[in-house]
């Protein structure tokens, strides 16, 4: 499963982080795992509020993970 | 015709041939066949506050079993006390928080208000995987199900072997909604580790939240009966003191699934005590000081075929 981010306002999608660039096409966006995702976020509200941007993710579509990812992941999985 | 006799508490007795039974069969036991069967009805239709048993669902006259349930304000008179496994306060008090074990109250006459959790609430039917299944809310709609004991684990739902069945109607409404939902197993960390159940409203379309009311999951896995026990060698890839205690798995040498530990041990004595303590690590089977520096695990056949069939199995200990 991978996870884009989507701004509210217009429906974009997050492209690039560094630049703050945003495009009309998932397939343009920047796919990210679930630890990215929350990073990218974390970073994101910076600029935006909790609000304005969205998660959207793709259970189709995978993306290889660290070990460290897995190993949060499983954590947090077995602690939900 | 030879005669077979059963004889009570005598284990490894077998019967060549059919057996015909002109009456009704009891199993208090696992059966073993081909398939091995979970079944579950899923209900979550988000937070309702009611002051009346029609308020809740509206259209079942019910609670939901397994649903928390926070009285917020108690009017003397009304009695839950029959449907209530309370977890805070004190039943039939303000305050008091239950988890419905029943559809009815005693009395619910009098307007106390309840409010409900909305969170997932899973019937489970009928299980004889062997092991307890765990449901989340992932993400908003999405739903993953997984072994209780491991988390999600490689090919517990092998895509091979496992046959997946769900409702077609998540929410209760009498004919065509545009809620549609996905089942299948689904790979979180590794292979086939779990069962993911998507709903999604299609007009917009995104994955939608509290539209699952007794939505019918079952799951039907072609069983792997050979239990012998099978002898694997791990190494310790760490010297001791160990401070985060893991292990890992291989076949023929790649990577399977690393389980993860935070616990401490000093020598091998301890690190045997620890792996064999750890539930998801001895869920894999009982562990041994094979000597040398060496670790052994003996596991039963089909959980290796789980991992690695037909070949050699391996793992591995590691300070994480």
């Amino acid at each position: 499963m991978i996870k884009y981010i989507k701004r509210k306002s217009d429906n974009k999608f997050l492209q690039s982080l560094e630049n703050d660039v945003w495009v009309d096409n998932s397939k343009d966006a920047y796919e990210m795992t679930y630890r990215e995702c929350e990073e990218t976020k974390t970073t994101l509200l910076n600029t935006y509020t909790s609000e304005e941007i969205t998660e959207v993710f793709n259970m189709f579509k995978s993306k290889p993970m660290s070990r460290e990812e897995k190993k949060e992941l499983l954590n947090l999985l077995k602690n939900k | 015709m030879e005669t077979k006799y059963i004889v009570n508490n005598l284990s490894g007795q077998t019967i060549n041939g059919n057996i015909t039974i002109n009456g009704n069969l009891s199993v208090t036991g696992v059966t073993t066949g081909s398939l091995v069967t979970y079944k579950a009805l899923l209900t979550q239709i988000g937070s309702q506050t009611g002051t009346t048993l029609n308020d809740f669902g509206g259209f079942n006259d019910g609670f939901i079993i397994g649903e928390t349930y926070t009285i917020v304000t108690y009017v003397s008179g009304d009695s839950f006390s029959n449907i209530a496994n309370v977890t805070s306060g004190v039943i039939d008090t303000t305050g008091c928080v239950f988890i419905a074990t029943g559809e009815t109250p005693t009395n619910w006459d009098n307007g106390s208000t309840l409010v409900s959790s909305g969170n997932l609430a899973v019937t489970v039917l009928e299980n004889n995987l062997g092991f307890d299944i765990e449901w989340i809310e992932d993400f908003t709609g999405i739903y993953i199900a997984f072994n209780s004991i491991t988390g999600p684990l490689y090919n517990t739902f092998n895509r091979n072997t496992t046959f997946v069945l769900s409702g077609n109607v998540a929410i209760p409404f009498f004919g065509p909604t545009t809620i549609d939902t996905f089942v299948l197993p689904y790979t979180v960390i590794e292979k086939d580790d779990s069962i993911l159940l998507a709903v999604f409203d299609v007009s917009v379309p995104e994955p939608v939240s509290n539209s699952l009311y007794y939505f019918p999951i079952e799951i039907q896995i072609i069983q792997d009966t050979d239990t012998t026990p099978i002898t694997l060698s791990g190494t310790v890839e760490s010297s001791f003191p160990i401070t985060l205690t893991s292990i890992t798995l291989f076949c023929n040498g790649n990577y399977i699934q690393s389980l993860y530990g935070d616990g401490t041990v000093n020598d091998m004595s301890e690190l045997i005590t620890y792996l064999n303590s750890e539930p998801d690590m001895s869920y894999l089977g009982t562990y041994s000081d094979a000597g040398d520096g060496f670790v052994n695990l003996e596991m039963p056949t089909n959980l290796v075929n789980q991992f690695c069939a037909n070949s050699t199995l391996t793992f591995e200990v590691f300070n994480d």
